[in-house]
């Protein structure tokens, strides 16, 4: 009955790991930190969380959840605002932290809005027990009762059609539309279970309200949007005129009337007439003249000689491989000059003699009539 | 006999110890082990 204690250390450290690497792996796929696309328990979730945040008075809403923590929840979040967080759709979970970051950092106005919220809900709170309108809005299904609908949302008709109408509405930029309050303000409570509706369809309307507007104020897309838009149009209009200046190439080659500035449209360049190779340039656009070009971002086109031909334009040629072999080889230029200018020397500084017993360089020999290489002359 | 089982039993509470370790750690690294404990969390925290 020896225990080895490092056996035992070993055991340990197994289960630790092991544990580690299941629940962390469990953990890091089943909370996403971004999911583009709502389907099934998200689109459901998300349409209580939205619905349940304006008619429910955030009730449901807040918790997000689901079905299943809703009711578990829900007490805990009658005296939280209805944030726009829960009116956000749950699958936009950027958003989401992004409301949620921005409230953290406002403090003040959190607390303010919360302390506005909180007045109003002392008096739903009391008359939760009592309201049928309220426990169906916080999702605590009454057996007693058999149309626990009174807040108008029909959560089960809602999970029933969760991937069809639910799953278009979740980007409805006001989902605040989703919820038809009218039967919560208009509909009476029942007269013998509430001795004030009152207090609770205020508290609800208000709830609404502080549901609906957050969202204006965290939704800053419409005016993005709209601002792009406007770019969007500005740019059209830009591209309209650079359309009236210039026209696409002809599938023949020929140039087009009035067009006198061949572009290439996927360098953004263009050439000028006066331009050396205008003539065998290829164009796929064309423009009137050069300021169109330069108005649709084109640039003109330089030839810039590369250095080796550089070098050739500024050194005379020196080569007549006719005359001498020894001397074409020796010449940088491939093009043979016809007329002998001078003779120039191989590398290595070798002599005129020695570069025609090598031609080729040092270790080189012209070969014989019959192809035999010469001996080696010492 | 005896000689076998309690060190396979010692080695095996081993197990069970770094195994609940593990859990106790993950715990208070990531409190949120689905979605749903994920928002719930928000709505406890105030921000949702």
């Amino acid at each position: 009955m020896n225990i080895n204690p490092f056996l035992v250390l070993l055991a340990l450290l197994i289960g630790f790991a092991l544990t580690w690497f299941l629940v962390v792996r469990k953990v890091v796929r089943e909370v996403p930190i971004l999911r583009p696309v709502s389907t099934g328990l998200d689109a459901a979730a998300g349409v209580a969380g939205v619905a349940g945040a304006a008619g429910g008075a955030g009730l449901v809403g807040a918790a997000a959840s689901g079905h299943v923590d809703a009711p578990e929840v829900a007490p805990e979040v009658v005296t939280e605002v209805a944030h726009p967080v829960a009116a956000a759709p749950v699958y936009d979970w950027a958003h989401r932290l992004d409301a949620a970051e921005g409230q953290l950092a406002g403090a003040s106005e959190v607390s303010e809005v919360s302390e506005v919220d909180e007045v109003d809900a002392a008096a739903p709170a009391v008359a939760v027990e009592a309201s049928p309108v309220v426990d169906a809005a916080a999702g605590a299904v009454d057996d007693a009762d058999p149309t626990p609908v009174a807040s108008g949302v029909d959560y089960d008709a809602e999970w029933a059609n969760e991937d069809t109408s639910v799953g278009l509405d979740l980007f409805d930029p006001e989902p605040a539309n989703l919820i038809d309050d009218s039967d919560v303000i208009d509909e009476p409570a029942p007269v013998d279970a509430v001795e004030e509706p009152e207090p609770v369809v205020d508290a609800i309307e208000e709830r609404v309200v502080a549901a609906a507007e957050p969202e204006v104020e965290v939704a800053p897309l419409p005016v993005a949007e709209a601002s792009v838009a406007a770019g969007l149009v500005g740019a059209g209009a830009a591209a309209a005129v650079r359309r009236a200046a210039s026209v696409p190439a002809p599938a023949d080659g020929s140039s087009p009337e009035g067009y006198e500035v061949k572009g290439d449209s996927l360098a953004k360049l263009y050439l000028l007439d006066s331009d050396a190779d205008f003539g065998r340039a290829r164009a796929d656009i064309w423009f009137t003249d050069e300021s169109a070009a330069k108005d649709a971002g084109y640039a003109h086109y330089i030839r810039t000689p590369r250095p080796d031909a550089a070098a050739r334009v500024a050194e005379p040629v020196v080569a007549a491989p006719v005359v001498a072999p020894v001397v074409a080889a020796a010449a940088v230029a491939p093009v043979a000059a016809p007329v002998q200018e001078t003779l120039v020397d191989v590398p290595g500084d070798a002599s005129a003699e020695e570069a025609v017993a090598a031609p080729y360089g040092p270790g080189s020999a012209v070969p014989k009539a019959n192809g035999s290489g010469n001996e080696r002359e010492r | 006999m005896l000689e076998f089982i309690v060190p396979f039993i010692v080695y095996l509470l081993a197990f069970v110890v770094g195994s609940l370790l593990a859990l106790l750690v993950v715990k208070q690294l990531y409190p949120a082990s689905s979605e749903h404990e994920a928002l719930a969390d928000l709505a406890r925290k105030g921000v949702n």
